[in-house]
């Protein structure tokens, strides 16, 4: 009966999962967390090797490994394990990949054309998303971006010593300023356009 | 200068690393959070420094036919650019972020200097137009990126046959404020690349938007497709436009773009039109530099 087995398949899935995430901490939201950076993870390598249906990919290697967990397979680093698993996926669509290359070389607007935005939505938001960070955190990220490019490092390397933490530390601060902005223009662009 | 960490990572988006740094780099990535996150840092660098015309004509064509044929990356590259205005513009100031309520009394009170300002704007003679501040040609050049050709030096005559028309506002409209800034440029069919010339639009700050007047080499006749692409081929740009906007009995076009959708570089404009029997034919293509 078709739906029955729909039915194991869900629970085998939904049980797979469970023990998934029991790999990537005791505690719920915690694993919930680290499951989502893990995939995050999943989708950047994907991308960088070219791949236009990422995130497909990484829940592919994601399902795949708790498909492995469920059916008793140990595996001691699940991080290590999903690029693993993220790798051979890559090589088995590589004959997909060859005919999507095809297609693009066809049409090459195909996919470079992304959903257009009204520009004045989009300024409003941006805006709004602006005006949401605190004045210190957006003078931050903009004095980061400041200069060329020699110019700018000179400057980063003063804002650190400044804020009295290391250059790295100074990316990684302004980096997340810019991850929110970009999460609140999205959602702000989303939003207004379901108005 | 630029670290071998930041080269690394600069190559991996760019799809150009190889086995086993490659591998490495994943493996590390994967194990720790804050690589990931370091990563990511190098991915906003590699965007600055594209819009920045910092990569060198090689990366600069792998960014484009690599990094930016993943579904999303344009966005993230279009809100990079927003912010560079943004920046230019010195968003720094914390009166830019008025409360919504207040400007509605804000935008009274401009109606009044408007009128003032536009005559300012329109008659501001044309080696000021250029903001003070607007890069040279010369200093668009980083310390990555190789200096300009000898056969650039030539190409000012063709900059001033492209007469950048400024469009003065009604006196409702408010200058001084960046979203409400149209420029307006006459894209000739002489101003071709084949005569040896650079078009250039020079961009101040604060345009929002871009009117191209572009008189066609064939007579459109309805609606129309205009494209604008590097000159490798990728697309950066396309509009469709109605009988609304052909002009001169279908000898010139008007084409309006977000000032957002070009940025330093050069670009090829296609205007794409219906022929006698229905099919597409090109009704023009104009090469132009963009200097912002």
């Amino acid at each position: 009966m078709p739906l029955d087995r729909e039915k194991t398949e869900r629970a085998y899935n939904r049980s797979g999962f469970e023990r998934l995430l029991l790999l990537l901490g005791a505690d719920r939201n915690e694993a919930g967390r680290r499951y989502e950076k893990l995939r995050r993870k999943l989708i950047t390598f994907c991308q960088c090797h070219g791949s236009i249906h990422a995130e497909d990919a990484a829940d592919e290697a994601l399902n795949r490994a708790a498909e492995q967990i469920q059916g008793g397979q140990e595996i001691q680093n699940l991080n290590a394990y999903t690029l693993g698993v993220a790798r051979l996926l890559l090589k088995e669509s590589v004959r997909r990949q060859i005919r999507e290359a095809a297609i693009l070389a066809l049409r090459p607007g195909l996919m470079l054309a992304e959903p257009a935005e009204d520009p004045e939505l989009r300024a409003d938001c941006l805006e709004k998303c602006l005006a949401m960070l605190p004045l210190e955190t957006r003078q931050l990220m903009f004095q980061y971006c400041q200069g060329e490019w020699t110019e700018r490092s000179v400057r980063r390397k003063q804002l650190a010593i400044e804020l009295g933490i290391s250059p790295t530390a100074l990316r990684i601060r302004v980096h997340r300023i810019r991850a929110e902005l970009e999460r609140n223009l999205r959602r702000c662009l989303a939003q207004s356009a379901n108005r | 200068m630029i670290t071998s960490a930041e080269d690394r990572m600069f190559r991996y988006w760019l799809g150009t690393l190889k086995s086993p740094e490659q591998e490495q780099l994943e493996d590390g990535y994967f194990a720790n959070d804050e690589k990931y996150e370091l990563l990511l840092t190098g991915e906003d660098d590699l965007i600055d420094a594209y819009i920045r015309r910092e990569l060198s004509a090689c990366e600069r064509q792998l960014f484009e036919k690599h990094y930016l044929k993943i579904p999303g990356r344009r966005w993230k590259v279009q809100l990079a650019r927003e912010l560079q205005t943004w920046n230019r513009e010195g968003a720094l100031h914390q009166c830019r972020f008025w409360p919504i309520a207040w400007r509605g009394a804000l935008a009274a009170a401009f109606v009044g200097a408007a009128a003032v300002a536009a005559t300012l704007w329109t008659q501001r003679a044309r080696p000021a137009e250029e903001p003070s501040d607007v890069r040279n040609e010369a200093a668009l050049q980083s310390a990555r990126h190789a200096p300009p050709s000898a056969g650039e030096a030539n190409e000012l005559p063709a900059a001033l046959e492209i007469e950048p028309v400024r469009t003065p506002r009604p006196e409702t409209s408010n200058p001084p404020v960046a979203k409400s800034k149209v420029l307006a440029f006459v894209l000739k069919p002489g101003l071709l690349r084949a005569g040896g010339g650079t078009n250039r639009l020079v961009i101040p700050r604060g345009i929002s938007q871009l009117e191209l007047q572009i008189e066609t080499e064939r007579t459109v006749k309805g609606a129309f497709r205009a494209v604008i692409r590097s000159p490798d081929g990728v697309e950066k740009w396309r509009g469709e436009f109605g009988s609304a906007a052909v002009k001169e009995a279908g000898r010139a076009v008007v084409v309006k773009l977000p000032a957002s959708s070009v940025d330093n570089d050069d670009y090829i404009l296609t205007v794409f039109a219906s022929g006698l029997r229905g099919e597409v034919t090109t009704a023009g293509e104009y090469f132009f530099r963009v200097v912002k």
